[in-house]
């Protein structure tokens, strides 16, 4: 027994005196903007937008206000990480008009880091017609691509997202074309958008997310939980003020090998089949992974039953089939989202796939 | 970076002057060797000097099992000084659980590598099974007790080096990049077994004291001066030395 409180003894003792060793903390080296919180409710489309979580993905945030608002002169406000200032100030009054887009630079608490962030308020008016012709290398990491929308006004939107940026944590050697979600010479005209099912190799394993389903989606993607809740980091839909009937495009299908599980055992018996679908809901909370087909917000959903594994361009067309009525002061003012979603492996969300499974689309629309 | 070969000449050229002085004090003296067989056990750490700054608090320390068996011969020189070598079968180790802040982090799994700044929960297991050799001179200060220092050569027979990070987050390559949750629910883990280096060299002091005329319970410090992973070694970034002291019966013949 005495021995044994000899240890215990020793084990304090060393305890002790590592404790003893610890230095004092550094300053902070992260420079994000955690939060913006917007004063003005009257201005936003999505009510909750007052306090907006900014995720660490993209270095531009874009709000989305309702047609005709006075952007003349607000003041944006911003929690920073700890210890990090923002120039110009939180709370400086700005002219946001005109689509204007403004630059805030955040220092780190040890002044080591920047960041740069652009803001921007517009208008929620969406493209309904993708030909899948541009996208580009996503700042800042500039390691995959996005797709994007050139509205009538020529302006960028950023309407499409992917988890390609969870795939850049498990493959960080990987080419743009490598990623899960690429743009591809060979479209139905002109590009196309290539979604294939890719592994995550050994990283991925280690924390049992072994395949990355390609995927392409209306909404945004957030990073942060891509190691641990991914589901919920596809936040589907942005909001849409017609009533959508039909999804239409092209795709070609091609399953992988060998089907496999979470656990990266081989499903025999089976194939890999892609996902195409769209979904029409009420806005009051954005729709995730976890409850994008399930929740009762959901107004109409249109989506592929019929998927087959095919080699040439083929056509379809998928009525949304509406569960409840929509309400006409509800539509014109921007409470219903819309998404459209594409995924090379119909269960990749839960990591079930076959690597090599490809989807090719073009040519799609939405028409109301 | 240091090499293992740097590593076998340091070690003899430590040893060399007591090589000499056996060589020349075997010819006056028929002195008989005494033959010291010792039992013991060893608590300590592998651990960064100092503790990097990134490295906030120490949640949880738990000593692996870690016994040592030992067999030296002792040879006085005189009624003071004497000396002596033996070969040793050492288990090392521990488990620690500590808080950092913004620690740099390579995981390296086959091709694939991620790197970043880790904030939240680093788990850590070593263990290893070493034999080691070491060499010391000795001081008789009283009837009762003896003191001894020296140094040591160290063969890493087996070693285990894992982990695991969680309950916070990663920034992906620099303090500002992608920012990834790691929970406790899934954790990140790492096996850095196979980087570990073979060898080391160290020193040790410590001291006897006997207990009856041929049992001696015994007490001993040694570090390595050699981290366990090689020099320029990426995924951690600071070397981690072996720091352990041990306690045992010695039993002369």
């Amino acid at each position: 027994m005495k021995y044994a409180y000899f240890i215990k003894a020793c084990a304090i003792f060393l305890l002790v005196n590592v404790s003893a060793c610890i230095k004092d903390e550094a300053p902070n080296a992260e420079a994000d903007i955690e939060y913006l919180l917007i004063k003005n409710d009257s201005i936003l489309v999505n009510k909750a937008d007052t306090l907006v979580k900014i995720g660490t993905e993209s270095n531009q945030i874009i709000i989305k206000v309702l047609p005709g608002s006075d952007l003349r002169a607000l003041s944006p406000t911003f929690i920073l990480t700890k210890g990090a200032v923002v120039s110009p100030a939180s709370g400086t009054v700005l002219d946001f008009s005109d689509n204007k887009e403004h630059t805030y630079t955040v220092i780190s608490e040890d002044g080591k880091w920047t960041k740069t962030y652009t803001l921007q308020f517009r208008d929620p008016k969406i493209n309904t017609a993708y030909s899948f012709e541009n996208a580009e290398l996503t700042a800042p990491q500039n390691k995959f691509y996005s797709f994007y929308e050139l509205l009538a006004d020529g302006t960028k939107d950023n309407l499409w997202a992917s988890g390609n940026a969870g795939f850049m944590l498990s493959q960080y050697s990987a080419l743009p074309e490598e990623y899960p979600t690429a743009p591809y010479a060979l479209g139905k005209n002109g590009f196309c958008a290539k979604l294939e099912t890719r592994s995550t190799g050994s990283l991925g394993a280690m924390v049992n997310k072994r395949i990355a389903a390609g995927n392409l989606f209306i909404g945004s993607f957030q990073v942060e939980a891509a190691l641990t809740n991914p589901l919920t980091g596809t936040r589907f839909g942005v909001p849409f003020n017609y009533q959508p009937i039909l999804l239409k495009g092209w795709y070609k299908y091609a399953p992988g090998g060998v089907l496999q599980d979470t656990d990266g055992n081989p499903i025999l018996g089976q194939t890999d089949i892609c996902d195409i679908y769209a979904v029409f809901y009420e806005n009051t909370q954005q729709l995730d992974g976890t409850n994008i087909l399930t929740s009762p917000l959901i107004v109409a959903v249109a989506r592929m039953t019929n998927a087959t594994a095919c080699s040439e361009w083929t056509y379809f067309e998928l009525p949304f089939v509406y569960q409840k009525q929509v309400d006409t002061n509800k539509l014109n003012n921007y409470q219903y989202n819309l998404t459209v979603v594409f995924s090379s492996s119909k269960n990749g969300g839960q990591f079930i796939g076959a690597i090599g499974s490809v989807l090719l689309i073009d040519e799609v629309e939405v028409t109301y | 970076m240091k090499t293992n070969r740097q590593r076998i000449v340091i070690l003899v050229l430590l040893l060399t002057p007591v090589l000499f002085i056996v060589k020349a004090t075997d010819s006056i003296a028929v002195k008989k060797f005494l033959l010291e067989f010792r039992v013991g056990y060893n608590v300590g750490a592998y651990t960064p000097l100092p503790i990097p700054q990134e490295i906030r608090k120490v949640e949880s320390y738990l000593p692996t099992f870690n016994p040592s068996i030992e067999l030296a011969l002792w040879y006085p020189l005189n009624n003071r000084w004497g000396c002596s070598a033996g070969v040793t079968y050492k288990n090392r180790g521990m488990e620690t659980a500590a808080r950092v802040k913004n620690y740099h982090l390579i995981m390296q799994q086959d091709e694939a590598q991620m790197e970043g700044y880790f904030t939240g929960i680093t788990q850590t297991k070593v263990y290893t099974s070493s034999l080691l050799l070491p060499i010391n001179m000795t001081y008789r200060l009283s009837p009762k007790w003896r003191l001894h220092a020296g140094i040591y050569g160290d063969y890493l027979l087996y070693g285990e080096f894992s982990g695991s990070v969680s309950d916070g987050y990663l920034r992906h390559n620099t303090p500002v990049g992608i920012k990834t949750e790691i929970t406790a629910a899934n954790p990140a883990s790492y096996n850095l077994s196979e980087n570990m280096v073979k060898w080391d060299v160290g020193a040790q002091v410590g001291c006897n004291w006997s207990l009856f005329s041929k049992i001696n319970l015994f007490a001993e410090f040694g570090i390595g001066f050699f981290s366990i992973f090689e020099a320029d070694f990426e995924a951690v970034s600071f070397p981690m030395y072996p720091l352990f002291g041990t306690i045992g019966v010695a039993v002369n013949y």
